[in-house]
């Protein structure tokens, strides 16, 4: 008896501990990692207290120098500072919307100062400095809540180990309370630039000033189909900068989901996927794996023919369906395929003038060549009878524009939208340097080059950017 | 005596017990083992592979055991790659395996390549096996380029071949594919679209991070972030929807915000301005 009991106590020692060594060596692994994330958010915090001084430190000495070079350093040191608190503001543990109106602050500085290095060649007018005396301010108030957090970090205060068990209850989150707009004033900032507010208030001026009823929508619906259609369901109405009908659809095998535009009864909308997605998700795969890398250098001659007769089907039914929505003069001006899916843009070509604002993007199921894709918000955004249409410049002026590098292929006139706001008349010069295909736009009224793509071959197609 | 045995086996089933709870879910797992067990399609690739180059004898099961093991050590020593037994991009792309997602370089373009300059006699079918890996060698033996059968920058340059540079957008895709299967796997087609346009349309915001991952990995942003579903392979589904959504389709119009009515706990959330409510999602501005 005393036997057993004596192997009994001594296994279970034995037991605890190998479980006492297992415990504790995950211990330290933890340990371990939590270290290194209390170490990236001081990292973050200290970054951000950093950048915080420093722009305050750039805007002052904007204030007291007046020529337009230094002004100009001085902008895109600030420019430089802003983008880099904004990153380590969302690094940051803190709940978005405390920090929401500090972030919308620091990237509408930086666009406030790009618009100044780009739109006023670093020169600041009477009226800037009064909006960057508020931007001082803005930055001192949020310089002297961060010193409080800084104090108490420097004396011991863990990020990670305040973060309760959520955005709610998160100790560290509650610091940063100060930063909404009640006791932190930031100056509106106007300019034109990425996060302008001119480019969040866009206007429709592409839909005919006639409401639909939910019941003709429908019948817009199904004049899509004919009788291909099998069910039509109204799922709800949409109300952002479109109002819309939505309505599900099944047809051609397909579920659909279709917007149509309550003002003009406009499709603006129309996505359609096979059923049993997940049945054949192998499938194409693999056939993407086989076929999808040959549209740089092809395989076989046959194949690339026949690809591209599959193509051009797919085009001319686009260009069809189109007119059957009554939107004319469209004609392709990129398309590629993957995945037995061409992807095809259209836009209107009006006196050989490619009209790029009004593009209708159109996805085409190569198996059996019907629309799968349809997105024309563009159009309906941007699509008027554009008047006066006359270059400047001519081909010959615009040419010279361009760098010599470039061997220029094709050449073409061309309506483009602007970064933010407006679309210009601009030549488009397709050419090649060292291997790359480029585009570049030369703008038709000030001969300057308002744009630059690159082509990249992908395995989908080719990508601008 | 029996009384000790049994004592002694509840014991040593204990021990037993504890020691697998504690190493599978406590300790971390740091096993090397685990960078390779990516996904069974993807192992069944690379054992496919290695059965076609006459490494591997048995059965395409999707799981990497002792028998793949030593035919990957195995291929790793022939092709003069580091023996560790790991399938990294190296030993990937010298089975010919490189995904799109790794390489750089249309496998087809360089056999097309190869052949105009004569090195490569095979059929051009996307498949750099072990002809075309000949083919590279030669061609780097004879342009004096180090050997070794991976078409890397300079060989590539060599070649005439333009990088596709496709890896720094779809490194975009894949993660935006990611973070749509994580947070809307469950969702119709439209919904999933509409999920990877609220994080596009974040990067415009002012109000969010400039980048993707910055915006997907924004502290408290998606909640499948936050719980690592977001690690979860997308799956194809999921990758249209992302592409779509960078194609330029936003079927929320600019949403920034999406909540499902019946599990959201922020009461903020109800204040912003709905849109459309897509499947189980209602987006808001």
């Amino acid at each position: 008896m005393k036997k057993v009991f004596i192997i009994t106590v001594s296994i279970l020692s034995c037991l605890v501990i190998v479980l006492g060594i297992t415990l504790f060596s995950t211990n330290s692994t933890l340990n371990a990692s939590n270290a290194n994330l209390e170490n990236l958010y001081q990292r973050s915090f200290y970054e951000l207290v950093n950048n915080v001084n420093n722009m305050e430190v750039e805007i002052s000495k904007l204030m007291v120098s007046n020529d337009s070079t230094s002004q100009q350093k001085i902008l895109s040191n600030i420019k430089q500072q802003t983008s880099e608190a904004e990153n380590s503001l969302s690094l940051l543990p803190v709940d978005s919307q405390v920090m929401s109106q500090t972030t919308i602050f620091m990237n509408k500085l930086n666009g406030y100062c790009t618009s100044l290095i780009t739109y006023n060649d670093g020169k600041i007018e009477e009226e800037d400095y009064s909006t960057l005396i508020q931007v001082h301010n803005s930055i001192n108030s949020i310089k002297n809540e961060l010193n409080i957090i800084m104090e108490k970090i420097m004396h011991g205060y863990k990020i990670s180990e305040n973060l309760g068990d959520g955005v709610e209850n998160s100790d560290f989150s509650s610091n940063f309370t100060s930063f909404t707009t009640d006791t932190m004033q930031f100056p509106s900032l106007i300019y034109d630039g990425p996060f302008s507010d001119s480019t969040r208030n866009k206007v429709v001026k592409g839909l005919k000033d006639v409401e639909v009823s939910q019941e003709e929508a429908e019948n817009i619906v199904k004049k899509i189909f004919g009788e291909n259609l099998i069910e039509l369901k109204f799922l709800g109405e949409a109300t952002s900068v479109f109002e819309t009908y939505d309505f599900g659809v099944i047809a051609n095998n397909r579920n659909y989901y279709i917007q149509i535009t309550k003002k003009g009864g406009f499709l603006l909308t129309m996505s359609g996927n096979v059923f049993n997605n997940n049945s054949q998700d192998n499938t194409t795969q693999k056939e993407s794996e086989d076929n999808s890398t040959t549209t740089e250098e092809g395989v076989s001659v046959e194949s690339i023919d026949d690809k591209n007769s599959e193509l051009l089907k797919a085009i001319d039914k686009a260009i069809q369906f189109c007119e059957e929505r009554d939107i004319q003069d469209m004609e392709c001006v990129w398309s590629a395929s993957s995945e037995k899916i061409a992807y095809i843009n259209l836009a209107p070509v009006i006196d050989d003038i490619i009209m790029y604002p009004d593009l209708i993007k159109i996805k085409v199921d190569l198996g059996d060549n019907t629309i799968v894709g349809w997105e024309a918000s563009a159009y309906a955004y941007n699509h008027v009878e554009r008047e006066d249409l006359i270059p400047q410049l001519s081909e010959k002026e615009a040419r010279e524009k361009i760098s010599s590098n470039l061997e220029i292929q094709t050449q073409r006139l061309c309506v483009i939208p602007l970064d933010y706001v407006g679309e210009t008349l601009a030549y488009e010069f397709a050419g090649e340097y060292s291997g790359y295909k480029y585009y570049l736009y030369i703008d038709a009224y000030t001969g300057n080059q308002v744009r630059v793509l690159r082509v990249i071959q992908t395995n989908e197609g080719e990508l601008v950017i | 005596m029996k009384r000790y045995l049994v004592v002694l086996s509840i014991c040593l089933l204990l021990i037993v017990g504890v020691s697998y709870i504690v190493t599978s879910y406590v300790l971390p797992q740091n096993n090397p083992i685990a960078l390779y067990t990516a996904t069974t399609s993807e192992n069944k690739r690379i054992q496919q592979r290695l059965k076609e180059l006459g490494y591997y004898k048995g059965s395409i099961d999707g799981i990497l055991g002792s028998q793949s093991l030593s035919a990957i050590r195995k291929f790793q020593r022939d092709y003069g790659l580091s023996v560790d037994g790991i399938v990294g991009p190296k030993t990937l792309s010298a089975l010919g395996l490189s995904g799109s997602s790794s390489s750089s370089y249309s496998a087809t373009a360089i056999q097309q390549k190869l052949k105009n300059l004569g090195y490569y006699t095979g059929n051009i079918d996307g498949i750099l096996g072990t002809k075309s890996l000949n083919a590279i060698r030669n061609f780097q033996r004879d342009y004096g380029l180090s050997v070794d059968g991976i078409v890397g920058p300079k060989t590539a340059s060599a070649l005439g071949l333009t990088s596709s540079s496709s890896s720094q957008s779809s490194s975009d895709l894949y993660l935006l594919a990611k973070c749509v299967y994580a947070e809307a796997r469950g969702e119709p087609y439209v919904g999933q679209v509409a999920v990877a346009a609220v994080i596009l349309n974040r990067v415009e915001s002012p109000e969010f991070p400039n980048t993707i991952a910055g915006v997907i990995y924004q502290p408290y942003a998606f909640t499948a972030v936050s719980d690592g579903q977001i690690n979860l392979e997308p799956d194809q589904t999921a990758y249209n929807a992302a592409r779509d959504a960078m194609n330029g389709w936003d079927p929320t119009y600019g949403c920034l915000f999406y909540y499902n009515p019946s599990t959201a706990t922020s009461s903020w959330i109800y204040s912003r301005q709905t849109v459309v409510t897509i499947g189980d999602h209602v987006f808001a501005l």
